[in-house]
């Protein structure tokens, strides 16, 4: 079959209207000039440029680049029938031609693979990259905070060293790593760093009637420590982050906004994973002291009262108090509480509170 | 399709852009299946096969234009790219674990600075080597040490005087860059002014904000007519020019179409965004002259470096400037 064509022989832009057809035998393309003259082009030396239903762009390899332009849709069938060389881009073609919904099918599953290995895959790799890293690295981190950039209040010594006679009684096997840092501030929270360091606000001391609540409250921030939360959450973070920025490379700038702040949220709930994991395993170092884990319900009946605007979960760093009052109570059933008391925490905490409302 | 006139050989060269936002949509989703599985080393090729169908779809004077670059030769620049970047990455991390920050920062800065000219140099020189019509390559004829004392210099001025001769910057290099382009043995050439361009931006920027933003759409529609009104082709005594027909109501439908299109899909509506935005550019550009283009020439060389572009691509340059 013959079928009309514009040639270009690789030294000028004019056009020769040339007839053309193909051998399958040979695997040749024949190129038919108007003076009769005859040109062969090997399957092997062309490529498709570009091909859409009835237009077909093939050009020759090799530095001279000869075009051979064809509009037919029955050429382009043909060519493609014939020319086994093309098999080996058989797979890509099928899967360009698939048609639409295929195509937003792959997109889904494309977005599926994504968001499983940013969801699950990358967490758990950088979770695991943080047991290779020395725990110097925390001491670092945490030494990094110095005290006047980041407390708003003043350091109260004498309580601090208070503080930490409860916690060595409480918990002699904790070594020197961990030490607490009593500040002057109404606000009533407590946080840890890295290093071991932990605060304690006395606005939250000031709230407290029981040895066990104290108890509650170190036992929780130990565990942050202990497991290694802040790094944890920086090796989640940045991981989950440099996957965003690779996936998201040349697609445009409202989708990292998008994408930005949906990574915001899920920092956050890793967040709320670590806390709650702070709190399950503060109580279970209260336990393991014999101490009475009805402090830590307390603790958060405390947190509760003073955070009346409440937030809904998905948006917050910590669990609601009253979703953390009942995990802790269900725990709690699980295994009961031995019943002794430790009366030498309690001589401790009275000193404590004593000196607190001297303060006042 | 072509229209002439008989008292003298001026005729308009039909423009257009053909490819189909659905069409894109099947080579973007392919080509991001296989970057994912092939843990991002299919990107070279994905760009070659984007490219290639972007350049195919565009039809001038009844032929389309060609990209012939390979995913091969886009690769090697990839890895060369990669460690270019290492070498001026790995100097910053260096600084920083040795506790030289200051050299780490400099050596950081500097090289990217560095590497700048260098990656619109290589990408003008390799892109114009691949891109084609009825077989006549493009080509970037710029000399790089040139080009790169021209950017320190106007990088200098642009930096003393606190980004006000910014402007003049952007045109001196583009007038170096476009000049350059020839296109078999017919030339590009850009003329333009700093101050002109100054007074459209200053303009485009003060009526902006009294307009609460409105005017942006008439401040985008002059900025495209500055670049391709200036913009003509040489050959012998003919020549060819180009002239924007977009308006700025063009304009403003679309780029709210597009980002109407990228907020409800999520931003997989983004093929068509790119068909759209190409159909649109084409579309309003008017081209005449009196050039034969069958006495277009071979005249190019083929350049197979594409560290430039691949670097380009890294830094996020985008091709046009």
């Amino acid at each position: 079959m013959n079928y009309p064509a514009r040639f270009y022989n690789g030294v000028s832009a004019k056009a020769f209207e040339v007839n053309c057809y193909l051998s399958g035998a040979t695997q040749e393309l024949i190129v038919e000039t108007e003076d009769e003259q005859q040109l062969r082009f090997s399957f092997r030396e062309l490529r498709i440029n570009h091909r859409e239903k009835e237009f077909i762009l093939l050009a020759t390899t090799g530095t001279t680049r000869r075009i051979i332009e064809i509009r037919n849709a029955q050429f382009i069938e043909e060519f493609l029938h014939l020319n086994r060389m093309n098999e080996g881009n058989i797979w890509y073609h099928r899967l360009l031609n698939a048609g639409l919904a295929a195509h937003i099918a792959i997109a889904l599953g494309v977005l599926a693979f994504c968001a499983g290995l940013y969801f699950y895959v990358v967490p758990a790799l950088a979770e695991k990259a943080v047991d290779y890293i020395p725990l110097s690295v925390d001491e670092k981190l945490g030494a990094s905070f110095t005290a006047d950039e980041l407390f708003t209040g003043e350091n109260d010594s004498l309580l601090s060293v208070e503080l930490n006679s409860f916690l060595r009684e409480m918990a002699p096997e904790l070594d020197s790593r961990y030490r607490i840092t009593a500040i002057s501030d109404d606000q009533v929270n407590a946080f840890a760093l890295p290093d071991g360091r932990m605060m304690i606000y006395t606005g939250l001391l000031e709230k407290m009637d029981q040895q066990e609540e104290l108890a509650a409250v170190m036992a929780h921030e130990i565990s942050h420590v202990t497991h290694r939360h802040s790094m944890r959450l920086l090796c989640r973070n940045l991981s989950g982050y440099l996957l965003l920025t690779l996936i998201l490379n040349d697609v445009n700038g409202l989708m990292t906004i998008f994408i930005d702040n949906a990574h915001q949220l899920q920092n956050l709930s890793y967040s709320r994973k670590f806390e709650r994991e702070a709190d399950l395993s503060g109580l279970a170092l209260l336990e393991k002291h014999q101490i009475h884990p009805k402090g830590m319900i307390s603790l958060f009946h405390i947190l509760e009262k003073e955070n009346d605007i409440s937030i809904p979960g998905w948006m917050s760093t910590h669990p609601v108090s009253s979703e953390r009052i009942n995990y802790l109570q269900n725990k709690i059933k699980t295994a009961p509480y031995p019943g002794v008391q430790r009366t030498d925490l309690e001589e401790r905490f009275l000193n404590i509170k004593k000196l607190i409302e001297n303060d006042n | 399709m072509i229209e002439t006139t008989t008292l003298t050989n001026q005729r308009v060269y039909p423009l257009s852009f053909t490819g189909k936002g659905s069409t894109y949509f099947g080579i973007a989703i392919v080509n991001l299946l296989l970057t994912v599985l092939t843990l991002g080393l299919y990107y070279p090729w994905a760009k070659a096969r984007e490219m290639q169908f972007l350049y195919g779809a565009t039809e001038f004077d009844s032929s389309r234009f060609e990209f012939h670059g390979t995913g091969k030769e886009m690769f090697k620049g990839f890895i060369k790219a990669i460690l270019i970047f290492t070498l001026i990455y790995g100097g910053l991390v260096a600084g920083i674990i040795y506790e030289q920050m200051v050299a780490g920062l400099i050596w950081f800065y500097l090289g990217l600075i560095f590497i700048i000219p260098l990656a619109i140099h290589g990408s003008y020189k390799y892109r114009m080597s691949r891109t084609s019509w009825r077989g006549i390559r493009f080509g970037y004829r710029g000399d790089r040490n040139e080009f790169m004392l021209l950017f320190f210099k106007e990088m200098f001025f642009t930096l003393i005087s606190l980004g006000i001769y910014g402007a003049w910057m952007a045109i001196n290099l583009r007038t170096y860059v476009l000049s350059n382009i020839r296109f078999g043995n017919a030339s590009f050439n850009y003329k333009g002014s700093g101050g002109e361009y100054f007074l459209l931006n200053i303009k485009g920027y003060f009526f902006t904000i009294f307009t609460l933003g409105i005017y942006m759409f008439w401040w985008q529609k002059e900025l495209f007519a500055y670049y391709i009104d200036r913009l003509s082709l040489q050959h012998g005594e003919d020549n060819i020019k180009l002239k924007s027909i977009a308006t700025g109501g063009d304009f403003f439908a679309l780029i709210i179409v597009n980002l109407l299109l990228l907020i409800f899909t999520l931003g997989i509506g983004f093929p068509w965004v790119v068909a759209r935005t190409m159909n649109f550019i084409f579309s309003k550009i008017q081209v005449t002259g009196d050039i034969d283009t069958d006495k277009l020439v071979q005249s190019e060389g083929a350049y197979t470096d594409a560290t430039g572009e691949d670097m380009s691509d890294m830094l996020d340059l985008g091709f046009v400037i």
